[in-house]
């Protein structure tokens, strides 16, 4: 089986781009990532985007894609699955390396929800759970976490103010990161001034409408030049978990250990192996949620640990050095692909918060609360 | 929504209907046809109980265009009679009444419309057991 790398990455400034199109804002990613890969010819494109065909009603993105990146003959697939399409995508391109089949594979992964107005956008998300049930009784994606967020705060005894400091961590990391949405730092008074959205999550507890496109080149081992560059993609794992309403404790998220024993039994990392978590937190509360059920903290343990200092750049778990969902932004069909790129500029030692001697990343990847879920370790060229 | 949609759905949602399987006793709602557990697909339909007990509920204030002029609004995550665990909006109830533990029962209600002369959806709704 190849090897696969990551030779190019590329990726536009996360905003609310009123004057840039879908198309715009994945040519200027995917030319980034091309001139990044030092003008590698990708063999196929794969495009994630979840809610194009809402939110600007275009199917068939990624063959309009290639013909606007101007490759006449190029093999093109779109992938859509929810939050975590991104990462089904670099799964996907990563499988086809490995067969030995092709050599370069051009990921693109792009949202543009700025289009339309919010509550269209809140109705566009709410398709990515059982739209016949869920937006029928008006079950929005944040009602869920905010019903989670309640039962944890009550079995654990945690304030709000313990996890919307996890909002307060993002920001603070993205004042340093050029490409994210919000570079500014907030306190904890002001996000729990912000409107309610579904109580008790604030708006400002919630990541933001972000329009963005990130693209990576995938490739073998022999399409590596330069050693220093290149990051190996040492392995993609991937659970699911069944509907929210069937599961026997709402606080365990199995889909993260189902991917994280299968990460284990396939690279044989161990969790003090890895020097930086970037991690999808949606709405404050999966942050400590993530962290407890990827067991990088015991239970109840990761409000403690952010308190503590434990996630900052030289803590002992940096967490989201590009400022997360929350302050980099989250354009949902890109965002596993701009918490790759980041992994990548750590792992470069180019990133904005750099981590000292990063040599392992995992980024984690996740739709929904939790019923699917990636994992993806990154290493430096060995 | 589309009609097609709503007049295929509306058995469950006029009724509590799910779908049962006899080897793990679990239902199921909406009703889905093969078991979660053990992939069983001789499921049968059952009547849900029609009260329960609230476990938690939340308060939604930014929702989709059709509810925007119910919100805020309370949904309850309700644990049925049998076991049955659902998430349904609660109704007719004030603040002051909603604890975790109360008793709620079933309400059948209109969920929204499509404009003046549109299609008008119902659907269940749960309050307060008086």
């Amino acid at each position: 089986m190849s090897e696969v790398y990551i030779t190019g990455i590329g990726y536009t400034q996360i905003s609310e781009h009123w004057n840039k199109s879908i198309k715009q804002l994945a040519l200027e990613a995917s030319i980034k990532a091309i001139k990044d890969s030092n003008y590698l010819k990708p063999d196929v494109i794969i495009v994630s985007c979840s809610l194009s065909s809402f939110l600007q009603q275009q199917e068939s993105l990624s063959n309009l894609l290639r013909d606007y990146l101007g490759f006449t003959k190029l093999p093109n697939i779109r992938i859509e699955s929810g939050e975590c399409s991104g990462a089904a995508a670099l799964e996907i391109a990563s499988s086809m390396i490995e067969s030995g089949r092709y050599k370069n594979i051009l990921v693109i992964g792009v949202e543009k929800p700025s289009d339309r107005l919010p509550q269209e956008y809140n109705a566009a998300l709410s398709s990515m759970q059982d739209r016949e049930y869920y937006y029928y009784n008006g079950i929005t994606h944040a009602s869920l976490f905010a019903l989670i967020y309640k039962i944890y705060m009550k079995k654990y005894g945690l304030k709000q103010e313990d996890i919307a400091s996890f909002a307060v961590h993002d920001h603070k990391m993205a004042l340093n990161v050029d490409y994210a949405q919000y570079r500014f730092s907030i306190s904890v008074d002001r996000i729990l001034s912000s409107p309610i959205v579904a109580e008790p999550i604030r708006l400002f507890e919630i990541f933001p409408t972000s329009d963005g496109a990130s693209a990576i080149m995938v490739s073998s081992k022999d399409q590596v030049e330069n050693k220093d560059y290149a990051i190996k993609l040492d392995a993609i794992t991937s659970a699911s978990d069944i509907n929210f309403t069937y599961r026997n404790d709402f606080l365990t998220f199995y889909s993260f250990h189902h991917a994280f024993e299968e990460l284990r039994k396939r690279t044989k990392i161990a969790k003090s192996d890895i020097n930086f978590l970037e991690i999808h937190d949606s709405y404050t509360i999966a942050a400590p949620l993530i962290i407890e059920n990827l067991g990088f903290a015991d239970k109840s343990e990761a409000c403690r640990m952010l308190k503590e200092g434990e996630f900052e750049k030289d803590g002992s778990l940096p967490l989201n050095p590009s400022g997360g969902l929350k302050a980099r932004g989250h354009p949902i069909g890109a965002t596993p692909l701009y918490q790759v790129c980041e992994a990548v500029l750590q792992l470069r030692g180019k990133a904005s918060n750099q981590v000292n001697n990063a040599e392992v990343g995992l980024v984690q990847s996740m739709n929904n609360v939790a019923d699917q879920s990636y994992l993806i370790l990154l290493r430096r060229y060995k | 929504m589309s009609a097609p949609s709503y007049w295929r759905e509306k058995v469950y949602r006029y009724r509590l209907i799910a779908t049962y399987c006899e080897n793990c006793n679990k239902k199921f709602y909406p009703p889905r046809p093969i078991c979660l557990y053990c992939n069983n697909q001789n499921l049968k339909e059952v009547k849900l109980p029609s009260t329960g007990t609230l476990l938690e509920y939340v308060q939604v204030f930014q929702t989709f265009p059709e509810f925007s002029k119910l919100a805020p609004y309370y949904l309850g995550l309700i644990k049925l009679d049998d076991g049955t665990i659902i998430v349904a909006q609660l109704t007719d109830v004030e603040r002051s009444e909603l604890k975790e533990g109360i008793r709620v029962e079933a309400v059948f209600r209109k969920m929204y419309e499509d404009g003046e002369a549109g299609l008008i959806y119902y659907g269940i709704k749960f309050r307060p057991l008086a």
